[in-house]
C-alpha cells in the first residue's frame, strides 16, 4: 500500500532529505506533498488528503505547536497521524507534543531506518484504531 | 550537574549527525586536506540555560560536498543557496545535539542559524572554544560561547581528531 505524505518543514533542503530517506528506507510513498509551515500545511489539508504528516517543530508564521493544536481541534483532520521530527530532544518537548496530538515523535540527528519505524508505527496504530 | 569537557561533546555530536544524516564520517591525522575556496561561516544564537552562541567554519568546497551528500546530488547540480542552507542545518542539528548533552535535559531555544559572510574570527568572543576536525574532503571547526554570567566549559585534555588551530581552552572554576 503506498501512503500519501505531508512534510513540513521550513527548511527545503531538510524536506528533499526526507524524502529522499524514506525513499531509501523502502517505505512506499505514493505521493509526496510540502509545506514550508503551520499554515501552509493547513490550506493544503483544506484541499488535498493525506495519510499521514510529518512536521519540524521551529518554522515560521505557524509553528509546530500551533499546527498540531489546530490539527487535533480540526473535525476533518484530527485523525490524521502526525509524526514530529525536531532538533529538540528534550524529553519535555516530547511529551508536550504528544500532548497536543502527535503520535510520534523522531529526534534529529535521526537514522533513516528509524524514521522508516517510527511511521510505520504511526501509522499502524491509527490504522488499528480506525 | 558537572559540566563535561567540550571538546569531547563537539566530537561526539558532530560524529552523530554527520554519520547520520550526511553519511560522512570525521576522519583522523595530522595531515587532513583543508578543502579549496572561501571560507563558509555560520553562526546561531541560543537562549536557555545556559543562553550563547554557536557556528561552524569550513571551506566552500567541504561545504559544497556535504550539501551534495545531503540532498543526494551531484556536486554540479547543488545551488549556492542549497550548499548555504544545508550548512546552516547542519550547524542547527550539532548545536543541538551539543545542548543536549551539555545539559540533558533542558529546554533551549535555537534562532535559526545565519551565514556569517564576515567569517567573524570565534576567538573574538570572551571563553569561546572551539575544535577542528577533519573530513573527507575538508575540515569543520565547531564553536561555542557561553554568557558571561554562566561558567565556563572545560575543554582539555581531549585532543582533537584533526589539530589545525588551537582551541581556546578554559578551565572550570
Amino acid at each position: 500500500m503506498a501512503f500519501t505524505v505531508l512534510i513540513v518543514d521550513d527548511s527545503p533542503a531538510m524536506r528533499s532529505f526526507v524524502k529522499r530517506v524514506l525513499d531509501l528506507s523502502g517505505f512506499e510513498v505514493g505521493t509526496y506533498y510540502e509545506a514550508g509551515n503551520g499554515k501552509e500545511a493547513l490550506d493544503l489539508l483544506n484541499r488535498e488528503w493525506v495519510d499521514v504528516i510529518l512536521t519540524d517543530i521551529n518554522m515560521p508564521v505557524m509553528n509546530g505547536e500551533e499546527f498540531v493544536h489546530n490539527l487535533t481541534a480540526h473535525e476533518s483532520f484530527h485523525s490524521i497521524p502526525v509524526l514530529v521530527v525536531s532538533t529538540d530532544r528534550t524529553e519535555d518537548r516530547v511529551r508536550q507534543m504528544i500532548a497536543l496530538g502527535a503520535q510520534g515523535y523522531v529526534k534529529k540527528p535521526f537514522q533513516p531506518e528509524q524514521l522508516r519505524e517510527e511511521l510505520e508505527r504511526v501509522l499502524g496504530v491509527a490504522y488499528a484504531a480506525s | 550537574m558537572p559540566r563535561a569537557d567540550l571538546q569531547q561533546i563537539f566530537l561526539e555530536s558532530a560524529s552523530e549527525v554527520l554519520e547520520s544524516m550526511f553519511f560522512a564520517g570525521l576522519s583522523e591525522g595530522e595531515d587532513c586536506p583543508q578543502g579549496s575556496g572561501a571560507l563558509l561561516s555560520t553562526k546561531l544564537t541560543f537562549h536557555g540555560n545556559p543562553s550563547g552562541r554557536f557556528g561552524i567554519q569550513t571551506a566552500h568546497s567541504t561545504g559544497l560536498v556535504i550539501a551534495a551528500s545531503f540532498l543526494g546530488l551531484d556536486e554540479t547540480e547543488v545551488t549556492e543557496a542549497q550548499v548555504a542552507e544545508v550548512v546552516c542545518e547542519l550547524t542547527n542539528m550539532i548545536c543541538g545535539s551539543v545542548l543536549s548533552r551539555v545539559e540533558a535535559g533542558a529546554r533551549f531555544e535555537l534562532v535559526q542559524p545565519k551565514i556569517d559572510s564576515e567569517n567573524t574570527d570565534w576567538r573574538q568572543y570572551d571563553q569561546a572554544v572551539g575544535s577542528t576536525f577533519g573530513l573527507e574532503d575538508g575540515t569543520l571547526t565547531l564553536w561555542m560561547t557561553f554568557e558571561e554570567n554562566k561558567p565556563a566549559l572545560v575543554a582539555q585534555c581531549q585532543v582533537p581528531l584533526y589539530s589545525q588551530t588551537k582551541a581556546d581552552c578554559t578551565t572550570l572554576c
